[in-house]
């Protein structure tokens, strides 16, 4: 039956995108509730993780995490799955600077079909910053560009707590 | 004066009047004010839509009535207008029908082939299609989501008590990408995923236009199953369209009861229940109470058995007064009176498998006056020794066998002093031989030629004494407590020796004649001896109880007259006969007789002029 402490808490379906290899799975895996093993990523092409959360304000969030499988082109099916989502965090690898302009495509095309939906943005593998092709120009471009930027560690999950808080009170 | 004033208000009021003229018309009139209602009864309903059910409840009774009374007067123009509707949705219900049906015989031939349902119904003791089709037959739901389509979300979810749990918001979001990939995959996007199944599981999903109602099935479902949950996907969007339409995210209230109606359970037997009904686990917590309950009971069974044989041992048991038995646990109790010399309780209790350890006994001393016990007593204080045995007879203590005198007077003076005795008898009690001995040599005093000898309680004695030491001895026996008898058959009386030895003497002499009856001077000095011998024996004779006898026959030579001879030999027994008076002897002692003639060739020998005396006979010689 339908536990109480649920009908006061708040569920949000919010997604994970960006370019292939860009540990959009491993960055949430240290902080969320892994229901599914990662093999739907590769047969149903999303994984489903949740995550509650406290917000500022004292109440509680739950997050329906979609973790979308990972490519350079989104085909309809993966955009499908962020049909209803409050809003969605984008992986960019900060060693590869070719997924920043992946993860900008899939950005746009993202509020082409859905709108102004709240997002903010990872910049992932701070662990491994001698091998960065990221600069602070580029950081503070996208910032220019209205992206709230988290650089996480997929490691250690440094700043993805805050990234899925900075979210959270967005889509509240 | 009127039309005055109706100048006065043409100038005053004279546009308003013209307008209020126009709108009296025009509500007066039906057509313009049907035309008006017309104009805005679109827009009224549609912003009616969005302020809840108060026009649906309005149109509601209208509507229904005018729609029975269209379809009474011209059923086959709705049939007709149905038709595109009712078509797909009977071929729907009827594949359901089938897919139930077939998931069903194909699991019961899954079954059948099973060794598991083989053992099982064996089991059960049941045939094996009875088995396959009781397990088929049943199916629970196990959870029922109510899933927002777009985003995924849950809306709301009830559970089985008994299923397992799992992040149910995790589970709807991945039935619905689920559900997307399948249909965007396969279907073209335009069919939504009706069913999926997993082992034993099925996940039906039913699909309104602002919710799907995906309900676990664990089992074989049959189609109402799939009914049930369109119909409540219908009354949901019926009662909660506005909400499900305008649902973010959160909880919608007041719908759960609606899912918790989809939470069927079929049993075996073929009752459809609510869960909460008798489960398996309940089951085996009743059976093992219940067998926990037959386990004591059967120990509390056995234990008072085993207290009821220790009673019935106890009761029987001579000494022994048992007033209450009783049990706590395992701990066994008896009270009561107990005579020293009876067996101990706790004794009985190991006979009856009973631990001395768990047996406390209270018994008081007392004296038992059974049998038993008054001769456990005799033996305990008499301490007889091995060869006598003892026994009670109406009271009487008997003693029997070989004692010495010293118990056996012990046993007169104690015994009869012992409860329960009231008297004894010590008459089959016999003494040694050695103390016989001594005590009939007391009795007799067997002077020196006579030898005693007692051998198995018989005394024997042999030798020579006086007769009258003889006589007494019977009653001097009869005296000697303990004698089984006496043999005398070597005892001699002096007397009879001295008889027998007179006897030989007098029986020597002959009494020689002259002629005729004259006796010569040498045999008259012979006759005061051979009377005395006679007067001797017949004293000792007498002495012995017997009356003496003496033969005194006449001989004759063979000379003269055979006639006279003989009357001479009665003569001359007569003569020695008168001769023995004269010197004391007794007359009636004495018998006359003649004897024989003497033989022609010995005619004239004169040693046959005689009388000879014979003693005639000796008792016991």
């Amino acid at each position: 039956m339908t536990d109480n402490r649920k009908s006061f808490m708040t569920t949000r379906k919010i997604c994970i995108i960006g370019d292939f290899a860009v540990g959009k799975t491993s960055t949430v895996a240290r902080v969320v509730h892994n229901v599914f093993s990662e093999k739907y990523l590769t047969t149903v092409g999303v994984k489903i993780d949740t995550k509650e959360l406290a917000l500022v304000d004292g109440k509680t969030m739950k997050l329906v995490i979609w973790d979308i499988a990972g490519t350079d082109r989104f085909s309809a099916v993966e955009y499908s799955h962020l049909r209803g989502a409050s809003g969605y965090l984008l992986v960019i690898d900060g060693t590869r600077r070719h997924t920043v302009d992946v993860a900008l495509d899939l950005h746009r095309e993202v509020r082409d079909r859905y709108g102004d939906v709240p997002w903010v943005t990872l910049v992932n593998k701070s662990d491994l910053v001698d091998e960065w092709q990221l600069f602070d120009d580029d950081l503070a471009a996208l910032r220019a560009d209205g992206h709230r930027l988290f650089v996480t560690s997929a490691r250690t999950g440094e700043q993805v707590e805050e990234a899925l808080g900075a979210l959270s009170e967005l889509i509240r | 004066m009127n039309s005055d004033i109706d100048k006065i208000k043409d100038i005053l009021f004279g546009h308003e009047k013209k307008a209020l003229d126009a709108l009296t018309r025009r509500i007066d009139t039906v057509e313009s004010r049907t035309a008006d209602v017309a104009d805005v009864l679109p827009d009224a309903i549609e912003l009616s839509d969005g302020q809840g059910p108060r026009l649906q409840s309005v149109l509601k009774k209208p509507l229904e009535q005018t729609l029975t009374d269209a379809i009474i007067r011209d059923p086959h123009r709705f049939a007709v207008a149905l038709y595109p509707v009712i078509g797909p949705a009977i071929r729907r219900a009827i594949g359901e029908a089938m897919k139930s049906v077939l998931a069903s015989v194909n699991r019961a031939i899954d079954t059948s082939l099973s060794p598991t349902a083989r053992v099982k119904a064996w089991r059960a003791g049941i045939p094996l299609g009875e088995y396959v089709l009781r397990e088929s037959l049943v199916y629970r739901v196990d959870d029922v989501f109510l899933i927002d389509p777009r985003s995924g979300l849950m809306i709301e979810h009830v559970r089985h008590p008994d299923a397992g749990t799992k992040d149910e918001d995790a589970v709807s979001a991945m039935l619905t990408a689920i559900q997307d990939f399948v249909r965007d995959s396969f279907a073209g996007g335009s069919e939504d995923l009706n069913s999926a199944s997993v082992g034993q599981y099925t996940v039906w999903i039913s699909h309104g236009p602002y919710a799907m109602l995906a309900a676990v099935i664990r089992g074989a479902p049959p189609a109402d199953v799939r009914s049930m949950l369109d119909v409540t996907v219908e009354r949901i969007h019926l009662s909660h369209g506005q909400a499900l339409k305008n649902f973010k995210g959160g909880r919608i209230g007041n719908v759960d009861h609606e899912l918790a109606q989809c939470l069927r359970l079929k049993l075996r037997n073929g009752d459809t229940r609510k869960p909460g009904g008798l489960r398996w686990p309940v089951v085996l917590i009743l059976l093992a109470i219940a067998g926990l309950i037959a386990a004591l009971w059967w120990q509390s069974f056995q234990r008072d058995r085993t207290l009821e044989r220790w009673r019935a041992a106890l009761a029987v048991e001579p000494g022994l007064v048992v007033t209450e038995t009783w049990r706590q646990g395992e701990q066994y109790f008896a009270s009561g009176l107990r005579d020293p010399l009876a067996v101990e309780p706790v004794d009985i209790a190991a006979a009856a498998s009973i631990d001395a350890a768990q047996v406390s006994v209270d018994f008081r001393p007392f004296v038992s006056l059974e049998e038993n016990m008054i001769l456990a007593r005799a033996r305990a204080t008499l301490s007889p020794p091995g060869t006598v045995e003892m026994n009670l007879v109406d009271g009487v203590l008997v003693a029997a066998g070989n004692a010495s005198a010293q118990w056996r007077a012990r046993f007169e003076t104690i015994a009869p002093a012992l409860p329960g005795v009231t008297s004894v008898n010590a008459a089959a009690l016999t003494s040694s031989d050695a103390e016989l001995f001594a005590r009939v040599s007391r009795a007799t005093q067997p002077p020196d030629s006579v030898q005693l000898t007692v051998t198995g309680g018989v005394a024997s004695f042999a030798g020579e004494v006086e007769a009258a030491w003889i006589a007494e001895l019977p009653s001097r026996l009869a005296a000697v407590e303990g004698l089984r008898g006496s043999d005398l058959r070597e005892l001699q009386s002096v007397e009879r020796q001295e008889l027998a030895r007179l006897a030989l003497s007098i029986n020597d002499h002959r009494v020689l004649y002259d002629q005729g009856t004259s006796l010569g001077e040498i045999q008259q000095q012979i006759l005061p001896s051979l009377a005395r011998k006679m007067l001797e024996f017949g004293r000792h004779a007498r002495a012995l109880g017997v009356q003496p006898a003496f033969r005194l026959v006449g001989y004759t030579d063979g000379l003269g007259d055979p006639v006279v001879n003989q009357r001479l030999r009665f003569a001359r027994a007569n003569d020695l006969k008168s001769r023995l008076i004269a010197r004391g002897v007794n007359p009636d002692w004495l018998i006359l007789r003649s004897g024989p003639p003497a033989p022609s060739d010995d005619v004239n020998n004169p040693l046959r002029r005689m009388v000879q005396v014979e003693v005639d006979s000796i008792p016991g010689m």
